[in-house]
């Protein structure tokens, strides 16, 4: 039998931690959540020689074991606590070559909680031309480790750390700063309270404040002749412990480590010099968004045009070839429509994850936090608060938890509460579907006129987000003083695999939780539409051929009626008529009435219900924009004209038609008042602009 | 006395102290430490935030933290 | 046949409620736990 080794990644951010995680596992890894938080958990397998498999932890990246925020915490609860299952039987520290010395202050924190840990050297590549030379034998010495120089571009290190691990009991576990030399008073007491415990771990219990299994604080806490220190006195301690390592590093690397600077070449500098330039770091950056988002409509088109008429193939074909009856109808008109409303934006999520993973890879993406940290300011938002905003054009959800790192809470808390005015993916299936119906498709000034739209309300939603954050920064107080430490990673070729993979992992993740919700919302709305109370829906066929009766009409037309009558008397028809009042002046019938209940929930159930809709009790099977170009109102005029398209289009940027967001932004703030601070806000302000808009254009 | 804040770009200098208080820990583990060379690489336009090198680890910090650090200049 | 469609379509409306619910109804673990350094 294959024995299992568990091995937990370690590392700080920008040092390839994620490369050295895909090299070892290939695809054969999974991305879940921690238990009952939001944090990304992702582990893998790999087989390391002929009898042992390792399971792999991906520790999310963290500077130091002194946390200050949930993903750095996840680390320390899980290294502290011996009886969680993802107990590492050893850890892998991560380091960038060029980097080590700060790295290495990590490395010494893992040490110290007496877990064996190997040390990884990546980019080992990068030593000659950047003149570093490193005296292995004398680090892992003077360590106490393994050190492993790794390349993973060049696919060097793999086989050596694999040998590694199968080798880890022979990795000595001695700490390598004795605490005592910080406070001799302060942890020799702490040493005597709790004889069996390690030190190091004693310290880190006082001192972070993670959820440890309540246990351990409180027996700490509880005794007597222990009393913990006033926090000033704790981060004087705190901050000594730091010198003191990074004595320790210095001393270290003073043997072992050498770096010629006449040899390190500027392409730093020199990139740095055009991409952070006060004029063209801002032309160039929004140059490149403007590419992004002209891309990202252009290249999707042609796929997305096929899978609209593959799923539409795909309904007639179960109508023809199946049985017919109720759950044929629902394969038909529910569950197929359904689930095509959101294959079909599968391109454009994985080119905006494209695109996303690239800029951040490169490490373009610091550079864009250090231009715009001022300006953001000024909205009471952070530099880093971009991250987010960028990353709220794929889905508010992990934007706002990309928030974490903003270390300021009131630009944390505005960046949450503005971050999904930013136009997510799901918007863009509504924004696409009324374009090509409202925009004519024509040129202007050699751009595509609907592509021009798009990259418009894009403007919008980004403008939205400013222009509330710069509202509500009034309205928040704060005493702390504002801090704000990005590190500015060299420039790297990003890596193919990389991309690759998280493109696949997120589009992926992507698809099955959105896709889920939209698939159960399309049974129940089929199912609403399907039935309904009472004689004017049974009696649906006698009733609109009676009234027909001295109406000439084809049986098409006839039966047209019939199901437009039963559609209107069904559950959901009546819903749909009951808010119609509220939404008329906003130019809306009640039938997008209903797709706008129904996407109250999330945003792109909005197309699928009205596939669904359009499509109850029709026989043929047409692409919805088709059915939805031919819908026309009571007077013969057709629904969906500029007034309306724009109308609809103002209300689905600016309202909060996302439950999953709420839930998100309920469990990051961890109370009830934000979320619902901003459902109100943004549906006023969707409802107020719509109206205006629908007002004028009409 | 002279703080981070007032450098020029492309001026180096060493640190000599910073206020215990308020510097956030995480400065400190980026090897912001007393003893440590320190250059400022760039300037983002209105002098925020500063670009700088810190015994060669690259990072960026806002002025109003660069001014709790004491410097010399060589 | 007809049954059979109709138990089909009853399993299909109580697995979408069901998922409805874990989704958005279920009480979810109050977590926010933020670190000493987070001015929260």
């Amino acid at each position: 039998m294959a024995h299992f080794l568990k091995v937990a990644l370690i590392g700080n951010p920008n040092t390839g931690k994620t490369s050295v995680f895909n090299a070892l596992t290939g695809l054969n890894q999974k991305v879940g959540n921690y238990p009952g938080i939001t944090v990304e958990k992702k582990e893998g397998s790999c087989r390391l020689n002929r009898t042992t498999k390792a399971h792999i932890l991906d520790l999310p990246g963290t500077y130091s074991l002194n946390a200050s925020s949930m993903d750095e915490s996840v680390v320390i609860e899980l290294l502290l606590n011996r009886n969680n299952k993802d107990f590492p039987d050893v850890a892998v520290v991560v380091t960038d070559v060029e980097n080590l010395k700060r790295n290495l202050l990590l490395f010494t924190q893992i040490k110290d909680l007496e877990i064996p840990t190997l040390l990884v050297v990546n980019m080992s590549d990068q030593m000659k031309r950047k003149g570093i030379s490193i005296e292995v034998e004398q680090l892992q010495a003077d360590l106490g480790t393994q050190v492993i120089l790794t390349s993973m571009r060049h696919q060097e290190g793999v086989a050596a750390l694999k040998e590694a691990l199968v080798n880890y009991r022979q990795l000595p576990t001695t700490p390598l700063l004795d605490l005592e030399t910080i406070d001799a008073d302060y942890f020799s007491r702490l040493q005597k309270t709790f004889p069996t415990e390690s030190l190091y771990k004693l310290w880190l219990v006082i001192t972070q404040d993670v959820n440890f299994s309540s246990l351990e604080r409180k027996r700490i806490q509880a005794a007597s002749d222990f009393k913990v220190q006033s926090d000033a006195v704790l981060k004087r301690l705190q901050q000594k412990e730091t010198i003191k390592r990074y004595q320790i590093i210095n001393q270290t690397l003073k043997q072992t480590y050498q770096v010629n600077n006449d040899a390190a070449t500027d392409l730093r500098s020199r990139i740095d010099r055009i991409l952070i330039h006060k004029v063209w770091g801002y032309v160039f950056f929004f140059a490149l968004l403007f590419l992004i988002f002209q891309s990202i409509f252009d290249w999707s088109s042609v796929p997305m045009d096929f899978i609209d008429s593959s799923f539409a193939q795909l309904s007639q074909w179960v109508n023809a070839e199946l049985p017919p009856g109720l759950f044929t109808s629902l394969l038909a008109e529910g569950i197929i429509p359904g689930l095509g409303g959101i294959v079909i934006f599968i391109p454009q999520i994985a080119f905006l994850f494209l695109f996303i993973s690239l800029l951040e890879e490169s490490g373009y993406m610091s550079r864009v936090v250090f231009l715009m940290d001022r300006g953001l300011r000024r909205f009471g938002l952070s530099g880093k608060s971009v991250i987010p905003l960028i990353s709220g054009t794929a889905c508010a959800i992990p934007a706002v938890m990309a928030t974490r790192n903003i270390e300021n809470w009131k630009e944390r808390l505005l960046t949450i509460l503005v971050t999904p005015f930013t136009t997510c993916s799901a918007r863009l299936p509504v924004y696409l579907i009324l374009i090509s119906l409202v925009i004519p498709e024509r040129s202007i000034l050699g751009i595509n006129a609907q592509g021009l739209t798009l990259m418009g309300l894009y403007i919008l939603g980004f403008a939205m987000a400013l222009l509330s954050s710069w509202i509500l920064k009034s309205y928040f107080k704060t005493t702390t003083k504002s801090y704000f430490v990005v590190e500015m990673p060299n420039y790297k070729m990003p890596q193919l695999k990389n991309v690759g993979i998280t493109v696949l992992e997120k589009t992926k993740s992507f698809v099955t939780e959105a896709g889920k919700i939209i698939l159960a919302f399309s049974v129940l709305l089929w199912l609403m539409a399907s039935f309904g109370p009472g004689e004017p829906f049974t009696k649906a066929d006698t009733i609109v051929r009676e009234a027909n009766i001295n109406n000439p009409l084809t049986e098409e037309a006839l039966e047209a009626e019939i199901a437009s009558y039963r559609l209107e008397h069904s559950y959901i028809g009546i819903l749909g008529k009951a808010i119609e009042p509220v939404i008329r002046p906003l130019g809306y019938d009640w039938k997008i009435g209903i797709a706008l209940i129904s996407s109250f929930a999330a945003r792109e159930v909005f197309v699928g219900s009205l596939a669904t809709i359009y499509s109850v009790g029709s026989e043929e099977e047409t692409p919805i924009k088709n059915k939805m170009a031919q819908e026309k109102r009571a007077n013969g005029q057709v629904v969906f004209d500029l007034a309306t398209g724009i109308s609809l289009m103002l209300f689905y940027a600016f309202s909060m038609q996302c439950m999953s967001t709420l839930a998100i932004v309920k469990k990051e703030t961890n109370s009830w008042r934000w979320p619902l601070l901003q459902l109100g806000l943004m549906t006023v302000i969707a409802y107020v602009t719509a109206f205006a808009a629908y007002q004028i254009l009409s | 006395m002279q703080f981070l804040d007032s450098l020029e770009p492309g001026e180096h200098a060493t640190i000599v102290d910073f206020e215990t208080e308020k510097l956030p820990l995480k400065l400190i583990e980026m090897g912001c430490l007393p003893g440590n060379k320190v250059c400022l690489l760039h300037r983002a336009p209105f002098n925020c935030p500063l670009y700088l090198e810190i015994d060669g680890c690259h990072m960026a910090i806002r002025r109003e933290v660069a001014s709790l650090i004491e410097i010399e200049r060589p | 046949m007809d049954w059979l469609q109709v138990l089909l379509v009853t399993l299909a409306a109580f697995l979408a409620l069901r998922l409805l619910y874990r989704r958005f109804w279920m009480p979810s673990k109050s977590d926010s736990s933020c670190g000493k350094n987070c001015d929260c």
